[in-house]
């Protein structure tokens, strides 16, 4: 049955070029625009080397104190000071590991040169090797122990290395940071700058920063499973409330801590109800732009199915006739309509896939020459929500029009009339 | 004509709804871009009162080795800062250099402070006005070019008889001081008493900007009230430097500069770290508020998409159409119609419907800013009163969508318009 | 006993300002294996009159029972198997499938019932070579001639071996040879015991059917 519906599908596509073409372009720019937002978000917050835990893993990058006599915000800053890292936070019990990072502009004169080279370091503790999987091709990391010495090391990437020591070995060699030298104990791979939260030039114990603990530091709770989320975040509210109590008469306002997929629309609000608004008019906001997306292609297929099907009245009205029952009728039409459907969302999934790559910087906010994990892009929860774009689209189009034609009346299909 | 075209579309309305519909759809949709557009670039893009192209932060270092507590140091900061503007005046190309204190358009700091207008005291009752403080060199005026109504900005200290204050207004307008809440009309200030770090200042305003200074992004909910750097408040790492670079030597700039004066630039524990554009700061701040560059693109995406889509279906329907009233046309040829009428009756049918989309539409576009929907959204609205955009925007939405959305209608038309006028009486008369 | 027995039929179109009779107060009864002709001028009805026995329209007024079973309360479902099993039809302008090809088109009732394609395609090919246009199964209607697509049509209509035909001016499109061929295949077929109805306005070929019925402004006249 249904074989002989894909071939009459297939035929009547051949048999009106021009109609087809248009339909097939329709929703494949439909599809393309579905897809690029969906994938985008995918990519956005899927779990990739070195990030392979964001799914487990909550943030916290906002310490706002409010004075509650004067009722004006006391201060604001994008990042945790150091002193309340180590008294209030490192003590939590719930999560797997605490990475505390500090992203700083560094001026590099590698060994043996005198080239001067402005590179973004990250200076880490020795968790956030074990939280993010970076791949080493040479050496290995600093350790706990080097840590907390506070050891000048140095792990490069593999662009740095090669920029800054050419094809030489860097392992063993050092390299002026900001004047003082530091070892390269290791080199790891290349990653994709989309891995925001890891990414630096090099990386470097933070301890072994002049004046550490006067710096800001960025947060990722490492949960064991995500049902400890909410513990975790009781934990921290309780730390709040600890803090507010030792400092009156302030208020503390942590703004977390926050989910992967939350925090991306956290620009660094500095309190909670911003960030639970912007949370909240994200979610209004995709409904809307997929209901756009979806509605007015819908719009636009609907009349061409409609205009297609009274062209084909007389066939429904001779199927009936011999004997097809409604929702028989109903099904026809919707499986014909899906064949142009899908074939317009494969071809909408391979131009949002040129989309995405040619509009990286402006969906991404990466650089031209930044690599996308090719794992997001063909996965499992694409394919499945193309389907998905394609099967709603499809009904939305040709639902009503479907519907209508099953129920008319057999003499006035054969009739081609249906101006009651 | 126009009764029997309407007649015409009455009774095709079945399939006419559908078209009808999507017109209404996409004529909200293009009426809400285009607002949006309009308002970005009439305000928020909008930069009159100073000028941050060719414009540059120097960020300095500080040595390691140093500590920024030391005495020697602190005592030497003025001499350091005069050194760095000296080396750097010398450089082709720089017009001005200026030191400041958290002042600088999008640099990303802003420090507030306490303003007492025309009484000499804070006593109970005087109201006090929350601004933002700020402390600046001699060259910030000539650097960011703020216009101000009279005057030229700060004379070097040495020159200068009274203590030097220059206020900006809080509103676009450019006519009050102070804050949304509390504000009092600029000109009727004669003196303001304000806090800075050697002390407070009394005097009357030394200069008026005329336009607010934007703050990031926003235009700044607050006044500024700049006061002269004093020379304790000079510290290469801790200042903002900006530079103003002539137009034709602004090629390669940061590149250059850093290579060539990066020598020169050690000055005692301080070293040059990078130059930024100004550009840049405001591009990263901006973008993260509803009125970015990124969001302006998303909106032409979307617009492009809608056009796209009416475009398709317009051609598509109308394609239909021609085929099964192929009998319908060839009769009105035979009777006596001109091809010419016959592309005119298509043309003017979707015309029709457009003009009866955009009644509907603009009907509902216009009650919908009245509600606060948009806003729940994310949809960014702004106090049109308060900008002064009256209903000459409106009326401007509703020409420019119609536009487009007529001139993609003929356009997709035409062919399926063409086609029909091409039929031939007596072979459309022929068929079943 | 009668295989279609239509009682006291009547049918009113009706719009906001008009009401038309198209039928009024008929009845009806065709025997088993006999070849009825409806004649009668354009507009007198007898088009209506062939859609109701067929269950492709339901009366204003009256019964029509067929195989001794009243059909007028009968739900969607169940008319459209009874038309599936019973029924077959045959249009003057043909109502082949453009997008199908031959095979298909005549395949077309028997995807209404349970049968496997194998079964299915036996089928065709055993009506299609009764009308002699096996040779053309890959063609698509728009490659054949009217009388070719009458046969397939008729071909269509016999493939679920129905006991009544529905011819509504079988010959109408076509030419006089190409009628011949046509009514030399529907005698061929009520030879074989297959009840036909058939509505026509010629005069030659109603009166070599076995009983003619004529139509005048809804009534039956004789």
């Amino acid at each position: 049955m249904y074989r002989i519906y894909l071939k009459q599908a297939l035929q009547t596509l051949k048999q009106n070029p021009f109609i087809s073409i248009i339909s097939i372009l329709g929703t494949a720019l439909a599809i393309m625009m579905i897809m690029t937002v969906i994938v985008t978000g995918e990519i956005q917050n899927a779990s990739f080397a070195p990030e392979i835990n964001r799914d487990r893993t909550l943030y916290l990058h906002t310490f706002t104190t409010w004075d509650t006599i004067t009722n004006i915000q006391n201060s604001n800053s994008t990042g945790i000071p150091y002193s309340f890292c180590k008294n209030y936070i490192l003590p939590i019990k719930t999560p797997e590991l605490i990475v505390e990072t500090d992203l700083c502009q560094t001026i590099v004169k590698p060994e043996g040169s005198n080239d001067i080279h402005l590179l973004e370091a990250l200076g880490t503790d020795a968790d956030f090797w074990k939280l993010y999987s970076f791949t080493f091709v040479q050496g290995k990391p600093y350790s706990q122990e080097e840590f907390e010495s506070g050891l000048r090391a140095a792990v490069l990437r593999e662009r740095t290395a090669r920029m800054l020591f050419k094809d030489e070995n860097p392992i063993g060699k050092s390299m002026e940071v900001n004047f003082l030298p530091y070892r390269i104990v290791g080199v790891v791979k290349e990653i994709s700058p989309l891995a925001k939260e890891s990414n630096a030039a090099f990386w470097i114990p933070y301890t072994s920063l002049p004046q550490y603990e006067n710096d800001i530091f960025r947060i990722m709770l490492l949960a064991r499973d995500k049902s400890d989320f909410p513990k975790i975040k009781q934990e921290i509210a309780d730390v709040e409330r600890k803090y507010t109590l030792a400092n009156p008469p302030l208020v503390l306002d942590l703004n977390g801590p926050l989910e992967h997929r939350h925090e991306l629309l956290n620009p660094g609000y500095p309190h909670k109800t911003h960030t639970e608004h912007a949370i909240r008019v994200h979610k209004r906001k995709t409904v809307l732009l997929f209901s756009l997306l979806l509605l007015v292609p819908a719009l636009n297929l609907s009349g061409f199915s409609l205009s297609r099907l009274r062209k084909r009245l007389d066939e429904i009205g001779i199927r009936k006739a011999f004997g097809a029952r409604r929702h028989v009728i109903l099904i026809h039409v919707l499986f014909e309509n899906l064949i142009t459907t899908l074939i317009g969302g494969v071809i909408g999934l391979l131009f949002s896939y040129l989309a995405i790559f040619s509009l990286r910087r402006w969906l991404l906010e990466i650089s031209a020459d930044g690599t996308i994990p090719g794992q997001v892009l063909v996965s499992l929860p694409v394919f499945l929500a193309v389907f998905a774009a394609c099967l709603l689209l499809n009904l939305f189009s040709a639902g009503i029009p479907a519907y209508r034609v099953a129920r008319m009346p057999i003499v006035d299909s054969l009739m081609q009339n249906d101006k009651k | 004509m126009i009764r029997h075209l309407f007649t015409i579309i009455w009774n095709e309305r079945r399939s006419n709804t559908w078209i009808l519909l999507e017109y209404i759809v996409v004529f909200c949709v293009l009426w809400f871009c285009c607002d949006y557009t309009f308002i970005a670039l009439r305000t928020y893009m909008r930069e009159d009162g100073f000028d941050i192209s060719h414009t540059y932060r120097i960020e300095m270092g500080i040595r390691p080795d140093y500590q920024s507590d030391d005495s020697t140091i602190k005592n030497q900061a003025y001499f350091y800062a005069q050194t760095l503007e000296e080396r750097v005046k010398r450089y082709p190309g720089i017009e001005a250099i200026s030191f400041a204190i958290c002042a600088f358009p999008y640099f990303g700091c802003y420090s507030s402070g306490e303003a007492i207008i025309n009484s000499d005291s804070s006593g109970a009752d005087t109201p006090i006005y929350r601004i933002r403080a700020a402390q600046v060199s001699s060259g910030f005026s000539d650097v960011f070019r703020i216009k101000l109504r009279e005057g030229n900005g700060f004379k070097p200290e040495e020159e200068s008889t009274q203590p030097q204050i220059i206020i900006t207004p809080f509103d676009h307008k450019g006519k009050r001081f102070g804050n949304f809440y509390e504000s009092v009309d600029i000109d009727s200030i004669k003196t303001i008493l304000t806090d800075q770090r050697r002390g407070q200042i009394l005097a009357p305003p030394s200069g008026i900007a005329e336009r607010p200074i934007k703050e990031i992004g926003v235009w700044s909910p607050l006044s500024f009230v700049y006061t002269p750097l004093s020379r304790e408040g000079y510290d290469l790492y801790w200042n903002q430097i900006a530079i103003r670079v002539a137009p034709e030597a602004d090629h390669d700039f940061p590149e250059r500069f850093i290579k060539e004066m990066r020598d020169q630039l050690n000055i005692g524990p301080y070293y040059l770290v990078s130059v930024v554009p100004t550009q840049k700061y405001r591009q990263e701040n901006i973008d993260d508020l509803n009125y970015g560059e990124g969001q302006l693109f998303s909106t032409y995406v979307i617009m492009g998409f809608v056009i796209i889509n009416v475009f398709l279906g317009i051609l598509g329907s109308f394609w239909f159409r021609i085929q099964s009233r192929r009998s319908e046309i060839g009769l009105r040829i035979a009777l006596g119609s001109s091809k010419r009428k016959v592309q005119q009756l298509v043309v003017g049918e979707t015309l029709l419907l457009l003009v009866l989309a955009a009644a509907i539409g603009t009907t509902i576009c216009l009650n919908l800013f009245t509600t606060n929907l948009i806003g729940t959204l994310g949809i960014p609205t702004i106090d049109r009163n308060e900008w002064g955009i009256g209903k000459e925007q409106d009326l401007l939405n509703l020409l420019i969508v119609f536009g487009f959305l007529s001139i993609t209608s003929i356009g997709a038309v035409l062919y399926p318009a063409r086609k029909a006028s091409e039929i031939s009486p007596s072979e459309a008369l022929r068929s079943e | 006993m009668a295989i279609i027995s239509l009682e006291n039929i009547t049918k009113i179109y009706r719009t906001k300002e008009v009401e038309t009779v198209a039928l009024e107060n008929v009845n009806l009864e065709v025997q088993q294996g006999e070849f009825l002709s409806i004649m009668g001028p354009s507009g007198c009805g007898k088009s209506t009159l062939l859609n109701i026995a067929g269950l492709l329209d339901q009366p204003t007024e009256g019964r029509v029972i067929l195989d001794g079973i009243e059909t007028v309360a009968m739900r969607d479902g169940e008319l459209a198997r009874f038309r599936n099993r019973m029924l077959g039809f045959v249009f003057q302008s043909f109502h082949l499938v453009r997008s199908l090809n031959v095979l298909d088109n005549v395949e077309l009732p028997l995807l209404y019932r349970k049968s496997t394609a194998s079964e299915r395609k036996r089928r065709a090919i055993e009506v299609l070579t009764r009308v002699g246009l096996s040779h053309r199964m890959k063609h698509f209607p728009s490659q054949l001639s009217g009388g070719q697509c009458q046969r397939v049509a008729i071909a269509r209509a016999l493939i679920g071996a129905p006991q009544i035909i529905l011819a509504d001016e079988p010959t109408g499109n076509l030419d006089s040879h190409m009628s011949q061929e046509i009514m030399d295949l529907l005698f061929g077929l009520n030879k074989e015991g297959t009840t036909i109805i058939m509505v026509t306005h010629d005069e030659r070929l109603a009166q070599r059917t076995q009983r003619v019925i004529r139509f005048f402004d809804g009534r039956r006249i004789q």
